[in-house]
């Protein structure tokens, strides 16, 4: 389906299908951060992706389909929030909303993003070394405790823990990279 | 990046706000070598405070959402069409949803919950512990404990009575702290989110704060408070802290103040102490589950005033 405007991704179901494995859980996520209902969350993002089964939808779309899922998804969310007579839901939330013009500036987009890439390499790492990480930073639980409850030494847990930060450090040097400028840009003015 | 010497242990021990002065000064002086180890720490503390937030990510289940995608879709074309396809979906969903259920909601499976409302409730775990809830409490717990520890959340108050097990150390999370024991008695009120009481009966608990140092071991008689995320001893422990429970008030050279304000929360009343010559006063008795009207009877004489009740008010005079 090609119309005469200047570049037109084809959408087949397709690509319809990989863009939802690639992007529906950080905009779900990301979704979170405004709606804090996951549930909710989800039905926003699920509701983007049913549309973009319209053909109308899909030809209609200008900028790449990551920028106008990402556009939709914080327009659904204002929407939600401004139906919503729960006022704690956040008066700057909506301000903020609508002043990030794009996905590469919106922080909290890319922090959701850091997120998903901490998640992912988080859970390709071994068994022992991927369940205390979690008990540490997820549960909250100290190297004693954890030492405790697994039967091994605290030192175990500490060497463990360390070898996680390493692999995670090394896993995601390029997107931290990304963020670092972005850090040393806010914060060096 | 890759290329940067460090010593993954010391960058651990530094995140983990678990560095002696010699750690920290390492670091310090690693960092001053150059820019680039300055940058990879930061780099590593985001990656650090960032790691807590990504359990959420384990609660999207791509297939279930996708399936719910697409039986989106095919509600808004004609169903007859797409019957049995339809009926397929439906069966999938379920199936998958089952699974989802299972492992995360209480009741379901692996996990149970209690909750109360405007009544007390009781319950007994696995293990033989048994667990007194507050009315507007709520207590999620697993069905059959783990190798290694019994785990369970409280919302709200309930007083604990643990078998004793040292093999696996019992933790009750609430709230934003985590209490610890081995086998004893104690109680547990957490009411609002951020505030958190423990009291003791028998036994050793310790109580700490999630993600933070801070801890109290707490022996018999000994009372532990969580407030404005600070964790303190009580030096003055309420004696009446599970009067719920027990339904009786003991009060020893309890100043007045206090005994009125025991006596709100356990019969929920309202008092209005007109007479400021009280204030000063020290009493000491025993309300062994006694009505209000008693209760209060055995006060007047105590206290050689006049009290009554007046709509939803108590007026001493």
């Amino acid at each position: 389906m090609m119309t005469n405007s200047n570049t037109v991704e084809i959408i087949s179901d397709k690509r319809i299908e990989q863009l939802f494995n690639e992007h529906y859980s950080i905009l779900t996520v990301y979704a979170n951060k405004f709606l804090k209902n996951l549930e909710e969350s989800r039905e926003v993002v699920q509701d983007v992706f049913v549309k973009l089964y319209d053909r109308k939808e899909r030809i209609s779309i200008h900028t790449s389909v990551k920028s106008h899922l990402y556009q939709s998804v914080k327009n659904a969310c204002l929407n939600v929030i401004k139906q919503n007579q729960n006022r704690s839901l956040h008066h700057e939330n909506i301000l903020y909303l609508s002043n990030a013009a794009s996905y590469e500036i919106d922080d909290v987009f890319e922090q959701t993003e850091l997120e998903y890439q901490l998640y992912k390499a988080i859970s390709e790492l071994p068994e022992q070394c991927q369940r205390i990480f979690r008990m540490n930073r997820i549960e909250g639980l100290d190297n004693q405790e954890i030492a405790d409850y697994l039967q091994i030494s605290k030192r175990t847990v500490e060497t463990q823990i360390s070898k996680a930060l390493k692999s995670l450090r090394l896993k995601l040097s390029p997107t931290l990279l990304h963020l670092m400028i972005l850090w040393l840009i806010y914060n060096t003015n | 990046m890759k290329n940067i010497n460090i010593d993954e242990d010391l960058l651990r021990v530094n995140l983990q706000d678990r560095a002696n002065e010699k750690e920290k000064a390492a670091l310090v002086s690693w960092m001053s070598e150059s820019s680039e180890n300055k940058e990879l720490f930061v780099r590593m503390t985001e990656l650090w405070s960032s790691a807590s937030n990504t359990e959420v990510f384990e609660q999207i289940d791509l297939e279930l959402d996708w399936k719910r995608i697409q039986m989106k879709r095919k509600k808004k074309t004609p169903i007859m069409k797409y019957g049995l396809q339809y009926a397929a979906v439906v069966l999938i969903c379920f199936g998958l949803s089952f699974l989802y259920l299972y492992n995360t909601t209480p009741g379901f499976g692996k996990l149970s919950k209690v909750q109360t409302a405007e009544s007390k409730d009781k319950v007994e775990l696995a293990d033989g512990s048994q667990i007194q809830l507050n009315v507007n409490s709520k207590l999620i717990y697993p069905n059959h404990f783990g190798d290694n520890k019994r785990l369970v959340k409280l919302k709200g108050e309930a007083f604990f009575n643990i078998k004793r097990d040292t093999s696996k150390p019992f933790i009750i999370e609430s709230g934003k702290t985590l209490i610890k024991v081995l086998g004893t008695s104690f109680n547990i009120r957490n009411i609002t989110g951020n505030q958190t009481l423990v009291s003791v009966n028998t036994g050793v608990v310790s109580f700490k704060v999630k993600n933070n140092g801070q801890e109290i071991i707490l022996k018999k008689g000994q009372v532990g408070l969580f407030k404005d995320n600070q964790l303190t001893l009580l030096n003055k422990p309420n004696r009446n802290c599970d009067s719920w429970r027990t339904g009786s008030l003991s009060f020893k050279n309890t100043p007045f103040i206090q005994v009125l304000e025991d006596i709100e929360r356990l019969y929920k009343v309202k008092f209005k102490n007109e007479n400021k010559k009280l204030e000063n006063l020290k009493l000491t008795i025993d309300f062994n589950n006694y009505d209000l009207d008693k209760v209060l009877k055995q006060l007047e004489l105590l206290i050689q005033a006049n009290i009554e009740k007046k709509e939803q008010v108590i007026i001493i005079k």
